[in-house]
């Protein structure tokens, strides 16, 4: 389980995160939702050690991982990137590798990590061929190639940020079949996205981020059965002023 | 340390056409100069040959390195600003442009201290690259020369004579063990200060902007002073004999490098900021 609890972030004295608490678990798709500045990505990017906070606590399995705590670990990373893969909302690699130079950096350095056989499939699965450029990769292919990039490496979370962001309808539908496939298996996987049409019938639970809280945080299964309304119902009341 | 030197791998790598690019500029410039010189020697020689009344005097490489100075020292500077400018670059690259790479760099499953120590050592290897390939040029240089002004005129001339005609090279090749140290320690030590200052500034804003800005200052301040103390000759008016002062300063050095590193890797543990 990942425990995120009282996250505390100022950024040019505006506070963004004012104590934000939430669970996630295996075996579960967690959604975070809010408002475009609602801090989402910027909690996903805590979770990885990625933004240093003012003030909170990110269990990772029972262990610290925060970096005003546990920064001076000198295995950290490690037990962080064991734990944890994070697709960001862009493609963090040199624009001038060629895909499969992409996927040897990955074998090179995440050993023991990196699923290179996960990887080939998904590679013939998104249709993506090994020789082509890292920038010459349209939008959609490129957000295709960033998820091969953290799908493929066997950690029991997965942390996607806005992966459906600016993408056409058919690249959307085939990153939305990744959701229901073996690749996600028993594994829990964290989603920011304003697409919720895509994957809301697959979320299994619902954080609400408002004003630097969590405004909301639901199991949607409970909610359609206990009030008969969407998440999609829940966010208008949530959100709509 | 084999995940290290893979990482100092895929940053030399990441160089690798700049670094040939400015190798190949330097050769280009040095050999087609001294062929150019010595082409105009031989030919100024062989009229002055034609001519009884007048007796061509004897040369050797060396002049041609003393009366182009600008000439052959133009590619070495253009190296040390491409460098200067690359020890920024080398950072901020990661976080700008089409793919920010930082992601990558800071979630790769190793300590982050190897990230700021495979750069490092990508820098000095290109400085070792570029210093190793001036001493083969002078060698070439002095072959090429030979090979052009007819024997009869020539005076031999050692590669310690070479480097100490001209300043650029006297800085570049210190020919004592002592000055390759100090120079290449306070090298090496600005370099980790602009390092350092870069990891701060990119902490979270604007808090990182001020720390880096203090920082640098900071440091601008001890390590130009330590040299201006040097110049002016403080250790008279401190009471010390000079080698004891310069010990001191060099000590002050050290101490400014260390506390770099050791900031620099706290700032990439704990406050750098995607």
């Amino acid at each position: 389980m990942i425990e995120v609890r009282d996250l505390r972030l100022r950024y040019f004295r505006k506070p963004v995160l004012k104590g934000v608490s939430f669970t996630m678990e295996k075996g579960q798709i967690t959604c975070l939702a809010g408002l475009n500045g609602a801090g989402k990505s910027t909690v996903l990017k805590a979770i990885m050690g990625l933004v240093p906070l003012d003030g909170g606590s990110i269990r990772i399995d029972g262990t610290e991982t925060a970096l005003h705590l546990a920064g001076n670990r000198r295995d950290l990373n490690r037990f962080r990137v064991q734990h944890v893969s994070y697709i960001p909302d862009r493609l963090a690699m040199p624009p001038s590798m060629k895909l499969w130079e992409a996927l040897r950096f990955m074998d090179d350095f995440y050993p023991g990590i990196w699923n290179g056989g996960k990887a080939k499939e998904m590679m013939t699965f998104f249709g993506l061929g090994e020789r082509e450029r890292i920038a010459n990769l349209s939008k959609g292919n490129a957000a295709k190639f960033n998820l091969v990039l953290g799908l493929a490496l066997d950690t029991p979370y997965v942390l996607m940020d806005e992966p459906f962001s600016g993408i056409d309808l058919f690249s959307r539908e085939a990153i939305a079949e990744v959701f229901s496939n073996s690749w996600l298996e028993d594994r829990g996987v964290l989603i920011t996205t304003h697409e919720i049409q895509e994957v809301e019938h697959l979320i299994d639970k619902m954080v609400m981020l408002k004003d630097g809280v969590v405004a909301m945080a639901f199991d949607s299964e409970e909610m359609r059965l206990a009030e008969n309304k969407s998440i999609i119902d829940v966010m208008r009341e949530v959100y709509r002023p | 340390m084999k995940a290290l030197l893979k990482l100092i791998h895929f940053e030399i790598h990441r160089f690798r056409y700049i670094l040939f690019g400015l190798m190949g500029l330097t050769a280009l410039v040095q050999i087609g100069a001294t062929v150019l010189i010595a082409i105009g020697d031989r030919m100024e020689r062989l009229a002055e040959y034609a001519n009884p009344e007048v007796v061509p005097g004897p040369v050797s490489v060396l002049e041609p390195l003393a009366n182009n100075r600008g000439l052959y020292g133009f590619p070495v500077l253009i190296c040390i600003v491409t460098l200067l400018l690359y020890v920024f670059l080398i950072w901020y690259r990661e976080w700008f442009g089409k793919s920010t790479l930082i992601y990558r760099l800071l979630m790769l499953p190793m300590p982050r201290r190897n990230v700021y120590l495979a750069k490092l050592a990508a820098l000095l290897v290109f400085i070792g690259s570029l210093l190793a390939l001036q001493l083969v040029l002078l060698l070439v240089i002095r072959a090429v020369f030979n090979a052009i002004v007819p024997d009869e005129y020539l005076v031999a001339a050692s590669l310690a004579d070479m480097i100490n005609t001209n300043e650029v090279f006297q800085i570049l090749l210190p020919l004592s063990l002592e000055f390759f140290v100090l120079f290449y320690g306070m090298g090496i030590t600005c370099v980790l200060v602009l390092f350092t200052a870069v990891l701060l500034e990119r902490g979270r804003r604007p808090r990182g902007t001020f720390l880096a800005a203090a920082y640098a200052a900071g440091m601008t301040v001890l390590l130009v002073g330590t040299i201006v103390a040097r110049a002016a000759s403080l250790h008279e008016w401190l009471h010390l004999y000079a080698y004891e002062f310069t010990w001191i300063l060099a000590g002050i050095w050290v101490i400014a490098a260390a506390f770099a590193v050791w900031l620099g890797f706290r700032a990439l543990n704990r406050t750098v900021s995607v």
